[in-house]
């Protein structure tokens, strides 16, 4: 049984409608950038099948939602815990919100498009998320423009006013273009203005008919005729039809150049809490934009007949007298300008920095927890941070830690070689470990691992990195680690199950020297093993170099589980010793490796300067393996260090490709990377200047398939009090 | 920065006509004086009727003015009817007389903003299946289930 080729009938066009996140216009903002923008937008818009519609939407936002959420903490923690250090940090993040909320007039923006196309949404969304390089999605209609009843009031003059109780819902009136003037249009003028205006506005943008490419020739064809016929044979000056002409020839060219010819139509609904102040509203409107294109404020029934272009119902069913104005893709392309403006994009999650642009600063916030729709995320996404030092890693790491403590009570470790943990440990009250090859054990014989393969391969692993090499690839060297690993057995099996193994009972490398001592049947494995012993026993037992770090029962306490207090591990006073700081970045990420698994509590793993512990090949085999745990038990790694370079090579890659939140302080030495590597082919000039261009504090931060941003780590002033020296 | 100077309305021809009035303005404006004057001439006598024509003709070369990019009488015929159903509100006969659709004057925005897209994929009854692709005459159609109403 076959189908036939297609349907036997065929359907009319439908409306569809996408919705698309705003991106950031600024990280276009060079004219190569600008002019490429344009013309992949152009490119688009010139094979548009039926007609279109953009709407973009501009609410007046605030940060009130976030200092609610910030007191209704603060009440609740000093009631239940008066004298937790998060109560008197509560406080102080409210007073930044405030300050921020004083200081600026938050916009929320929203953009619409809706195509009159009966192709499948998701092709449709695929080739929009591709021109703007932002995401965009199918929804079910443009959202209303206001709600509940209205009707038509013509006193003081026309304007659309609630029926019945207000209830806080404002008057309207619409406005629609007829005439554009010959002025210059860009991505910043002249809609970045109006997007910036502190009431509610809407703009619609109808592109009620896009020409054939035949047909919008032959029709300007047309009309350079007519007036060629009329110049001949007048007799005065006709400027008027000399410039005609030349913009008809102009626009031929644009479309032999691809374009298409399309007729457009603006239509701005302005609201208003009064009629009064409505017409302030008008007035300001038609001012700002009089330099480009003139509108007419819509009375009667025209306005009610306006109030439809923010609708999905197509123009030609609106009975509205077409006033469209002729533009080319490219014309067209600066009109969707409103789209590269992202304004306050919602307050759920903690600061991550301060977004800039021509239409002012704008805070932006990230929910590593929750989704969208504010539903627990089961994944959590990690993230890789990387900038030459100097530039705001660690001040951004323990800002945004203190964030999530504080604000959300997200528990986090920090490991950091530095000892500045000290600062966060100080500002959050929480115990600082602070990891000495002197004073600190840490038994590489410790259960990490549940099932006794795994932790053999762990132990293993950690042998290698104090032998500095691996046991396999030779003969020689899988021999030794079969005997290793029957050592390992051996003295594991003296308890009745791993999970019974506490630090304090654990096997100490000694006892493992001593069994593997003793193994191989054959002569030859017997030397084997008695070697290996030997090396060992040399480097981690007696008086050999890790001895006093290694050989012994651990006298730190790693185990966090059923605890939500964040702590904080220091490894500055190894720093003489890249082998035992490596081991100790294991053996701690380990133990909060095994404790997440019985949990699935957020919480974050940030670890600076993470390359100490890739360089160890063995060690990166389970750092790899410990990102795919955590992201699935809701632990977010941070892996933080000075060049993206190291992140890409081999197998470090895999860990790279486990972040798919990439935050890029300034990388001006290593910026090759950004050109070469695949991971970042949707960078244009502008970013990779940007990055080597970017300031103190100065990130670009880069959520894998939703958005780029370019912020700034805007501290408080009691942030920056505490972690300055940082 | 990019920036594109945007181009006069390269599908219309526009007309010098005179004093700024275009040609076809002046024509209608002088037409209908003159089909007034014609009309009136023999009830109102020359002077009464040149009045009027003149008149028409003005109140013509004003009403096809444009305001905002429409006529003026346009304009006001759109104006005109919203107050007309203003005033008719609360009186129902007028409202019939004038044959004006509820949602004229008062607009639910649950009604207006509503999602007109329907399904966009072809109904299974849309399709003809062939139990052998090189027979023609054996097609099968799918058919909607007689329980189906």
């Amino acid at each position: 049984m076959t189908f036939q080729a297609g349907p036997a009938t065929t359907k009319t066009a439908t409306p569809q409608t996408f919705e698309i996140e705003p991106f950031d216009v600024m990280m276009h903002a060079t004219e190569p950038g600008l002019r490429a923008l344009q013309s992949r937008i152009a490119a688009y818009l010139s094979t548009l099948g039926g007609p279109a519609r953009f709407v973009s939407y501009q609410q007046p936002a605030n940060l009130e939602d976030k200092i609610e959420q910030v007191k209704a903490e603060w009440e609740r923690l000093s009631g239940a815990e008066p004298d937790h250090p998060r109560v008197e940090l509560l406080a102080e993040y409210r007073r930044f919100y405030e300050t921020l909320q004083l200081e600026a007039n938050y916009q929320r923006s929203a953009c619409y498009v809706t195509l009159w196309n009966d192709d499948h949404p998701r092709a449709l969304s695929a080739a929009m998320s591709a021109v703007f390089d932002t995401p965009a999605r199918p929804v079910e209609t443009l959202p209303p423009l206001f709600e509940g009843q209205y009707q038509l009031r013509s006193a003081p003059f026309w304007h659309l006013a609630p029926v019945g109780r207000p209830g806080g819902r404002l008057l309207w009136a619409i406005l629609t273009s007829y005439e554009f003037l010959p002025s210059g249009w860009s991505f910043f003028r002249p809609l970045a203005p109006l997007l910036g205006f502190k009431f509610p506005l809407a703009l619609s943008i109808d592109v009620q008919k896009t020409f054939e490419r035949s047909d919008g020739i032959d029709a300007l064809e047309q009309t350079i005729l007519a007036y060629t016929v009329h110049l001949s044979s007048a007799r005065g000056e006709d400027s008027r039809a000399v410039q005609r002409i030349k913009d008809c020839r102009a626009a031929l060219n644009e479309i032999n150049a691809g374009d298409a010819l399309h007729l457009v139509q603006f239509s701005l609904a302005l609201a208003a809490p009064s009629s009064q102040l409505l017409r302030q509203h008008i007035r300001q409107v038609v001012n700002e934009t009089r330099a480009w294109f003139k509108v007419r404020a819509e009375d009667g029934l025209l306005l009610s007949h306006a109030v439809q272009m923010f609708s999905t119902a197509p123009s030609k069913h609106i009975d509205l007298p077409a006033t469209t104005w002729p533009v080319t893709s490219r014309e067209l392309a600066l009109m969707l300008a409103p789209v590269g403006y992202r304004k306050l994009i919602g307050t759920r999650g903690v600061l991550r920095g301060e977004a800039g642009g021509p239409s002012g600063s704008y805070p932006f916030f990230h929910d590593s927890w929750n989704d969208a729709q504010g539903r627990s995320e089961k994944r959590v996404n990690h993230e890789v941070w990387v900038g030459v030092p100097g530039y705001g890693k660690t001040f951004a790491c323990n800002t945004y830690l203190s964030r999530e403590y504080v604000e959300q009570g997200i528990p986090f470790d920090l490991l950091e070689p530095m000892g500045h943990g000290a600062h966060v440990a100080r500002t959050l009250g929480l115990p600082w470990f602070v990891l000495s090859s002197e004073r600190t054990k840490l038994n590489p014989c410790d259960v990490m691992f549940e099932r006794p393969v795994e932790q053999k391969s762990h132990v293993i692993r950690l042998y290698e990195t104090v032998l500095g090499r691996l046991l396999t690839g030779t003969q020689r060297a899988n021999l030794e680690r079969g005997l290793l690993g029957q050592a390992l057995d051996v003295v594991y099996s003296g308890y009745p199950r791993l999970a019974a193994i506490t630090p304090d009972l654990a096997p100490t490398t000694e006892t493992v020297c001593g069994v593997l001592a003793g193994l191989g049947d054959k002569e030859q494995n017997r030397r084997i093993a008695r070697d290996l012993a030997d090396e060992i026993a040399s480097l981690a037992c007696g008086t050999g170099p890790f001895a006093e770090f290694l050989n012994g029962q651990t006298n730190i306490d790693l185990s966090f589980r059923g605890k939500a207090l964040p702590r904080v591990f220091s490894f500055h006073e190894m720093e003489g010793d890249p082998i035992l700081q490596a081991i100790a970045y294991t053996q701690v990420l380990s133990a909060i490796r095994r404790d997440s698994l019985s949990d699935e509590q957020p919480r974050i793993i940030a670890v600076d300067e993470v390359f100490r512990l890739m360089r160890h090949p063995s060690l990166l085999d389970f750092l790899i393996e410990a990102a795919k745990t955590y992201r699935t038990k809701r632990k977010k790694l941070i892996v933080i260090d000075q060049q993206m370079s190291i992140f890409l090579e081999g197998n470090a890659r895999l860990v790279f490709e486990n972040c798919p939140i990439r935050l890029i302080f300034n990388q001006r030495q290593g910026l090759n990377v950004f050109y070469d590597d695949q991971a970042f082919q949707h960078y244009n000039q502008q970013h990779r200047d940007l990055i080597a261009r970017l300031g103190r504090y100065q990130f670009l931060m880069d959520i894998e398939g939703t958005a780029l941003h370019l912020l700034y780590n805007r501290p408080s002033s009691a942030e920056l009090a505490r972690f300055d020296s940082t | 920065m990019t920036v594109e100077r945007l181009k006069s309305h390269t599908l219309r021809r526009d007309e010098k006509g005179l004093f700024g009035i275009p040609f076809k303005r002046l024509l209608v404006a002088g037409m209908s004086g003159g089909i007034l004057l014609s009309l009136t001439q023999n009830a109102l006598g020359d002077v009464g009727a040149f009045a009027i024509a003149f008149a028409g003709a003005l109140a013509a070369l004003m009403l096809t003015a444009s305001r905002g990019g429409i006529p003026l009488w346009r304009r006001l015929m759109y104006g005109v009817r919203a107050r007309l159903l203003l005033a008719a509100r609360d009186n129902p006969p007028l409202m019939k007389l004038l044959n004006a659709p509820s949602d004229e004057l008062t607009l639910n925005a649950s009604r207006l903003f509503k999602s007109a897209a329907l399904p966009s994929v072809t109904a299974v009854t849309d399709w003809a299946l062939y139990p052998d692709p090189t027979d023609l005459t054996q097609a099968l159609a799918l058919v909607d289930s007689p329980t189906a109403h």
